[in-house]
């Protein structure tokens, strides 16, 4: 259970950091021995959690592991409809949150330890959001144990897939994880970041794109910068490469579906060819027939918790990611579902928006379809700037470097891109 | 600026975006297929009139019209104009 792994640590270790608050291994386990008889009554049973407030969250799921058969991990802000079907897939009849901490309360039971199943909503960025099953040793089995001085921050929300690595990476390797609130604005998190002397960030790149424009990121004194949940494109892997010197670059490919992916520490974008040969370190990849792709891994979630099949007859999962072998590499394009279709041409999003982050002055973009009627879809991006720059300029970059149908039709300067709770780009 | 300058204007615009050049003079009676601008061109240019202008007569017609010259294509924007 994940409690032991904190036992042995010092007691005055903080493991918790958020802006107001900080848990030692102490309070912890103090935490724990306040609240045996609230865990004796969900020994056993499935419980659900909600908490606004990330470090919350982080702390019953110490406690909740190893007593709970399932913990359902739900979204702060998640809606009526999706909690309701969640709750009924899970057979879950108790979520645990701020104001029924005290219900359900029955004395002198015996805790008997079980494996504990994490139920984790999957994003839901392209799709309707599933819950996916996991357990504390397919969610740790790839995690490396780290420095005991290093210091983790997560950009993600922790109800996320990619929040719990991060929590997960951190708890194991003993380490103090710095958690933001959701409503923490970016000044904000940076300057908890610096109070704190992070080392290890991890977020989207969204995410990054947005910090390097923040005053203060660049003298954080980060040893280690993981990228994921979207595609890592050449420029930002650079770019923070030259502001943070000697700082470990890497950039991971995981999805909710298929557990841990895998990977990249080179510092370039995609992944090397031999990643798609055997490897044991590695999961069995291959590209599918649709050019997507196919990842076949020991941590693979077994199935969808609502039953639907994951798998095909090779134990394959189909990740939905398209993918492209380019000069020696294995290059990523984009979500085969958010394919524009541009009078039968089809436009992959994120290829154009990779196109325009790579002008100069383009901070980040986002590319989407727009109906019309002559066409079917045409294309519009969102861009934000990082320096002066006009339309016409973007205009003229686009005609010299796409296909006609790839060119926006829409450009919009805009002050910063809508993400969602974990950090991605909204589509 | 009136409808009719804004289509020109953008109209050229387009043309120009696409890598087209006008092959004959945009005149009223100039036919649309023959101005060098292609389909896709025309999905473009109604795109952005749509931006412009704020409406895409096209997808307001109960009933489809194709317009054949320069000066149909403009009455439509005309007519389809939101009071």
């Amino acid at each position: 259970m994940l409690f032991n792994k904190i036992y042995q640590l010092p007691e005055n270790k903080a493991l918790l950091v958020s802006e107001d608050l900080v848990y030692t291994t102490k309070d912890i386990k103090e935490c724990r021995e306040n609240n045996l008889d609230l865990l004796s009554s969900l020994n056993e049973k499935v419980v659900a959690l909600q908490f606004k407030d990330n470090i919350d969250l982080a702390k019953w799921l110490i406690l909740l592991d190893g007593i709970a058969s399932s913990i359902l991990i739900l979204p702060f802000d998640i809606q009526k409809a999706t909690l309701e079907l969640f709750l009924e897939q899970a057979q879950c009849g108790f979520v645990l949150c701020e104001s029924t901490i005290n219900e359900q309360v029955s004395k002198g039971r015996q805790l008997r330890e079980v494996k504990t199943n994490w139920l984790i909503s999957t994003s839901g960025t392209t799709s309707k959001p599933k819950l996916v099953s996991h357990n504390l040793m397919s969610l740790t089995n790839t995690i490396k144990v780290g420095s005991p001085n290093f210091v983790w921050a997560s950009l993600y929300d922790l109800n996320r897939f990619s929040g719990i690595q991060v929590f997960l990476q951190a708890l194991c390797s003993g380490n103090k994880l710095v958690i933001k609130n959701g409503t923490t604005s970016l000044t904000q998190t940076i300057m908890l970041f610096q109070r704190e002397k992070v080392t290890c960030v991890s977020g989207t790149p969204t995410y990054f794109r947005k910090l390097l424009m923040v005053k203060g990121f660049s003298s954080l004194p980060l040893k280690s910068i993981s990228l994921g949940g979207e595609i890592a494109e050449q420029k930002l892997l650079s770019s923070l490469k030259s502001t943070f010197v000697g700082a470990k670059i890497r950039h991971i490919y995981a999805s909710s579906e298929a557990g841990v992916g895998f990977s990249v520490n080179d510092g370039l974008a995609g992944f090397p060819l031999s990643y798609l040969e055997f490897n044991e370190d590695l999961p069995h990849l291959k590209i599918g027939p649709e050019g997507t792709l196919l990842i076949k891994s020991e941590s693979s979630a077994s199935n969808y918790v609502n039953g639907a099949n994951l798998i095909d007859e090779n134990g394959f999962v189909d990740t939905g990611d398209l993918v492209e072998v380019k000069d020696g590499r294995c290059m990523f394009l984009g979500r085969a579902s958010g394919i524009i279709n541009v009078g039968g041409n089809k436009v992959v999003p994120e290829i154009i928006e990779e196109f325009l982050q790579s002008i100069q002055g383009v901070n980040a973009a986002k590319v989407y379809g727009k109906n019309n009627s002559f066409v079917g879809e045409v294309v519009c991006a969102d861009i934000v700037l990082s320096t002066s720059l006009d339309t016409k300029t973007i205009r003229d970059y686009c005609k010299k470097g796409l296909a006609v149908h790839e060119q926006p039709v829409f450009i919009k300067i805009v002050d910063e891109l809508d993400t969602t709770s974990s950090g991605k780009i909204k589509r | 600026m009136n409808i009719e300058n804004e289509v020109k204007e953008i109209f050229m615009d387009v043309l120009e975006s696409t890598d087209k050049t006008l092959q004959c003079k945009l005149t009223n009676d100039a036919v649309l297929l023959d101005t060098g601008l292609d389909s896709l061109g025309f999905a473009i240019l109604v795109a952005r009139l749509d931006e412009e202008l704020g409406y895409d007569p096209f997808t307001l017609m109960e009933e489809a019209v194709y317009p054949t010259t320069f000066e149909e294509f403009v009455d439509i924007y005309k007519t389809y104009k939101p009071e």
